[in-house]
């Protein structure tokens, strides 16, 4: 068990979203079960003012969530020093069964929570209120979701032994025969570069496909979400030596997602960007979905072209941020695939 | 245009602020002041770790100590020897060192042994015959250059003179802070060591992988030795420093939560005629979400200013003037030490840290009270009820 501020600000973060997040349910059980629209009651009025303050409250645990990730990834790199043969947050988060889990929870509650937001923005704008019922539903079920990731994360705390050897990016990373591959995964390396650069360039196209013709939102959306798991597996395996040998001159065998971030102005920003691109992209889906709604048709549509053109900008971003790393890196080294 | 419209409800906000001074200093005050313990013993405790980073990277691999009847004493050279025939052990050294006690300045020095000097940290020269090299703290305690002379009592009582070479460089100062290193056969005569014996042996090891596998090795063919590998120090090192801030921030996070009760105090205690500013903004036609923007706003803006401001207060606390306040708290063997400078070192992830320590707890604390005070009707909050 490690006990240190940073795993004590982690949990305090962590308590601070769950007890919002409880707060938020309570009322949002309230609002599903007295919810009359139409009727003008006192009540229906204070409930009305109540949505705002549920709201308020998810905006408030969403931001908290997005630097809860940043601060668990920071956590699993500062723990790194006192695990052996952890050298970064890879071996940390490595350590025991709960370290990627985490990760993984963490980054899904980061959709769900947007999710969540998009429904509500839409559904406030409107003047009956139409998606009531399925919005409050929806709130009730971030709720496990958060605790999933509290309980994971203290497991993982708990779990990690000082004297019990983690395989560190280093080893994990790099086998001979599958020279890109990510060997915890067996993946080979050759199929993430065309996952990669496919799903990305079909994104983006597709996404302007849809801001010309207003068609094809729903591929647009699938094909970001896509994208977004393609440039995390591409972290993983082809793309971040390019990254690490550049910024840092490490072997091209250091396949290590993590180790960007220790240049925090390239990596934040290319994290930032992967991120923004998934989260903004896939929201286009959902409010292709909203869109059925006719209330809801107008605001949903206006939304919609906004994220696809941020989801477009970004997708742009960290292809050509990539790029440029791959360029950068064959400068130096002389070639673009390293064995 | 969208964007023009939040500009403006953070001017709102901020003259909003501004005109009621006196009830957001306090809170500023106590934010401020909240920050800036949490942001000085984090800046701390990230320096003494690169010191001791630092200090480690010149330890050597396996450190092997022998045991005598519970405690440490001298180990016999032979052992080296023992360990040579260990296979994959590159060298084996036996290291000269001890604590010495200056009267004159109630202060405790570490005289070690070196035959050759690691130069990295050293301004001067390595020491030959009568010869010292300091550290920084003694000589700035001392008033010595180089070129000065020390005279130090040895085991007889006798008066002994050695001239200044050298002066350790600041950059690791932790742990050169109080040394004084003279030759090593100097060294032995000074503490009165036999000839065939040394305070511990130092291992070096060829390949880093074989480490744990060679100390083990040397553990099972010297049972009276205690072996130490470099990570094993630095994960004490780590835990020591872990465990004392952990201690002392347990103690800081009472101090938040009675913060947190304090701004949601303050925050939903809204005088009357705030009430009715919001109540007459209400009539003008603010929606209830603009006016929780501007709420919003005014914690947003009242949480950051106090955190630069705590932020930068501590790293001059920290850096400039050495934590006064903090010493006495994580340096509990501070005593062994003359003094240190704490050399800057400040991440991007501490800044976060703290950030997720003060700034959370105080926006989750403002919501409900904004909420409700965005929620006010106009006309109950004009009739000032």
């Amino acid at each position: 068990m490690i006990l240190n501020f940073w795993v004590l600000s982690q949990l305090l973060g962590l308590a601070v979203v769950l007890l919002l997040s409880i707060y938020a349910a309570l009322q949002g059980i309230r609002i599903l079960l007295r919810w009359r629209p139409g009727s003008a009651t006192e009540e229906q009025l204070e409930l009305e003012k109540r949505s705002y303050l549920v709201s308020t409250l998810v905006q408030y645990a969403l931001a908290f969530q997005v630097l809860s990730l940043l601060l668990f990834v920071a956590t699993a790199d500062y723990l790194a020093g006192f695990i052996s043969g952890a050298m970064c947050a890879f071996g940390s988060l490595n350590a025991n069964d709960y370290g990627f889990r985490a990760l993984a929870v963490k980054i899904a509650a980061i959709f769900a929570y947007s999710s969540w937001l998009v429904i509500n923005y839409l559904d406030s704008r409107t003047v009956d209120y139409p998606l009531v019922k399925q919005k409050y539903a929806l709130l009730l079920l971030l709720l496990p979701l958060l605790i999933a990731d509290i309980y994971l994360e203290v497991r993982f705390y708990t779990g990690i032994k000082a004297d019990v050897i983690t395989s560190c990016c280093g080893s994990v990373l790099r086998s001979l025969d599958n020279p890109y591959g990510f060997v915890a995964m067996r993946f080979p390396g050759e199929l993430a570069m065309l996952l990669f650069f496919g799903s990305v360039s079909a994104a983006a196209v597709l996404h302007l496909v849809h801001l010309r013709t207003s068609r094809l939102a729903f591929p647009a959306g699938l094909a970001s979400l896509a994208a977004f798991l393609a440039s995390l597996l591409a972290m993983f395996t082809f793309l971040s030596p390019y990254f690490n040998v550049v910024l840092f001159g490490l072997p091209t065998q250091h396949r290590c997602p993590f180790e960007v971030l220790r240049s925090p102005a390239v990596g934040y920003t290319l994290y930032a960007l992967i991120f923004t691109a998934g989260v903004s992209g896939s929201m286009v889906a959902l409010a292709e979905l909203l869109k059925r709604k006719n209330s809801l048709r107008e605001d949903a549509t206006k939304l919609q072209r906004t994220l696809a053109r941020l989801s477009l900008a970004a997708l742009a971003g960290s292809l050509i941020l990539s790029l440029a790393f791959m360029l950068f890196f064959y400068s130096v080294v002389g070639t673009i695939f390293y064995h | 245009m969208s964007l023009r419209k939040h500009l403006n409800i953070l001017d709102y906000a901020v003259h909003f602020m501004l005109r009621r001074r006196g009830k957001n200093i306090a809170t500023v005050l106590v934010f401020t002041l909240v920050v800036f313990m949490l942001a000085s013993v984090v800046m701390m405790m990230g320096s003494l770790r690169e010191e001791a980073e630092n200090t480690l990277a010149l330890a050597p691999d396996i450190t092997v100590q022998k045991i005598v009847a519970g405690r440490q004493g001298l180990v016999p050279l032979s052992y080296a020897s023992r360990i040579q025939d260990i296979r994959g052990v590159s060298r084996v050294e036996g290291r000269i060192w001890g604590y010495y006690y200056d009267a004159l300045e109630d202060a405790t020095y570490t005289i070690i042994g070196v035959e050759h000097l690691p130069f990295r940290v050293v301004e001067g020269r390595a020491p030959r015959g009568q010869e010292v090299v300091v550290g920084e703290a003694i000589a700035k305690r001392k008033r010595i250059i180089p070129g000065d002379r020390i005279i130090l009592r040895d085991h007889r009582g006798n008066y002994v003179k050695f001239t200044v070479v050298g002066v350790f460089s600041p950059r690791s100062s932790l742990q050169s802070a109080d040394i004084i290193a003279m030759p090593g056969s100097i060294a032995r005569e000074f503490f009165g060591i036999p000839d065939d014996r040394a305070n511990d042996l130092a291992v070096y090891v060829a390949n880093p992988a074989e480490l744990t596998n060679i100390a083990y090795k040397i553990s099972l063919a010297l049972p009276d030795a205690r072996v130490l590998t470099r990570q094993q120090i630095r994960e004490t090192y780590d835990a020591i420093f872990g465990w004392r801030s952990g201690v002392f921030l347990a103690a800081i996070f009472g101090a938040i939560l009675a913060f947190a009760i304090l701004v949601w105090d303050r925050a939903s205690g809204l005088t009357a005629e705030e009430k009715k500013e919001i109540g007459i903004l209400k009539a003008l036609g603010w929606s209830t979400e603009d006016v929780l923007e501007m709420r919003t706003c005014e914690g947003v803006l009242l949480a950051l200013n106090s955190y630069l401001l705590g932020i930068i207060l501590a790293y001059i606390h920290v850096f400039y003037l050495n934590a006064p306040l903090l010493r006495p708290v994580l340096l509990g063997w501070s005593t062994l030490y003359p003094s240190f400078e704490l050399m800057p070192a400040l991440s991007l992830e501490d800044l976060l840290l703290i950030f997720m320590v003060s700034v959370v707890p105080f926006m989750a604390a403002v919501i409900v009270p904004s909420w409700r005070a965005s929620t006010i009707d106009p006309d109950e909050a004009m009739r000032g009820v």
